[in-house]
């Protein structure tokens, strides 16, 4: 992790954190309460192998790891992220913090045991964590106000294609043609989400991993989805 | 008496980068991108054959590959050019971040997974890990 800036000590001018909270149904739910009560935007997970996922596909602040969470276990989760080169925060809560087991130091950037101060030391970990990304953030500015440019520019080679990928899609449903379905719903599942159309990316993506499956009827149902999505947008009418 | 030629007449090359993605919008705005973040020059292929073939013949710094291509895909194509050089610095691209392509991806020697829609964000945050581990400023910016 890059060196961290020293946190304001007016609570008040930090933003809430993004993190997620892995953990076993009914696990540290006093802690989660306690975080989101602080305004902070906490979503949980209840296995590491779902931390893991949604780590990689959001901008988070901070993520934190029961040191139980089922799955594929906390330190195994850390040490993804870490090799896979996901900057972010990385907090395990155990029970214990001196047990034999605890988690060596260096995978994790806190370890807060069960306790009365537990969600002390959550705060300001997220606090430090707010600090680092913002620090991030506004070195980075520049690029991401110009990046957002190129998307404003790419979207709308993107939006005059759509009514095309739109007549394709619908004669692939007419004929009940995999493979002509799978055409559109490719082009689709990895362009649609860079332009803002997630749902449109999410369903193709459903619908060709089931054509490649041989699951037909589900691949031409998220077909039928995505041309509903499609028939409802102004920039994919059909001419 | 000639005057010495000027350090600056002769800039530093930009560092190549290869982005592998059959779906050009993608290749495109990731390009783009790479090409606002850092001094670098960017090799396109469409799909995994032609991204090895880029590879051996441009040794760029960094490449990114789209897991889902046509023919080789990107898991292929990886493993392919960390046979060819078990240095080379591939970031693996995906739609979806299915833990199971992230561990396949790691095992076959991916340095970064990024999902689709990347940010800028993210896409900074894997060249400037890059830049720190190779020691290349040119993958990240002034």
């Amino acid at each position: 992790m890059s060196a961290l800036p020293i946190p304001p000590t007016d609570a008040a001018a930090r933003r809430p954190a993004r993190l997620i909270l892995a953990a076993a149904p009914g696990r540290w739910t006093g802690l989660s309460e306690a975080l989101a009560a602080a305004g902070h935007e906490v979503a949980r997970c209840d296995s590491a192998d779902d931390a893991v996922e949604r780590a990689l596909e959001h901008d988070l602040d901070a993520l934190l790891l029961d040191r139980d969470v089922p799955g594929i276990g906390a330190e195994a989760a850390a040490d993804i992220l870490r090799r896979m080169g996901r900057e972010l925060r990385l907090v395990a809560l155990v029970d214990d913090a001196a047990a034999p087991t605890a988690p060596a130091p260096g995978l994790f950037d806190d370890i807060v045991a069960a306790g009365p101060a537990s969600t002390a030391a959550v705060h300001d970990a997220l606090a430090l964590a707010v600090a680092a990304t913002d620090a991030d953030a506004d070195a980075d500015a520049a690029q991401e106000a110009a990046f957002a440019e190129e998307v404003k520019a790419l979207s709308s080679t993107f939006e005059a294609d759509l009514p095309v990928l739109h007549r394709a899609l619908a004669a692939a449903l007419a004929l009940g043609d995999p493979a002509a379905l799978r055409a559109p719903c490719h082009r689709l599942r990895g362009t649609a989400g860079l332009f803002g159309r997630e749902a449109v990316a999410a369903l193709a993506a459903r619908a060709e991993t089931a054509i490649d499956d041989g699951r037909l009827d589900e691949a031409f149902a998220a077909g039928r989805e995505i041309a509903d999505h499609l028939r409802l947008d102004p920039a994919a009418t059909l001419r | 008496m000639t005057s010495p030629m000027s350090l600056d007449a002769y800039p530093e090359p930009r560092a190549t980068v290869l982005v592998a993605d059959d779906a050009h919008d993608g290749r495109q705005l990731l390009a783009r991108l790479l090409q606002l973040s850092g001094k670098v020059r960017v090799v396109e292929a469409r799909n995994g054959g032609q991204a090895v073939e880029a590879y051996q013949h441009h040794r760029p710094v960094m490449t990114f590959l789209d897991i889902d291509m046509p023919g080789m895909n990107g898991l292929g194509a990886l493993t392919a050019i960390r046979a060819a050089d078990e240095n080379a610095w591939v970031v693996i691209v995906s739609g979806t971040a299915s833990l199971a392509n992230v561990q396949q991806a790691m095992g076959l020697g991916a340095r970064a997974f990024v999902v689709k829609p990347f940010s800028a964000k993210r896409i900074i945050e894997v060249m400037r890990q890059a830049a720190q581990a190779l020691g290349d400023a040119r993958l990240i910016p002034e």
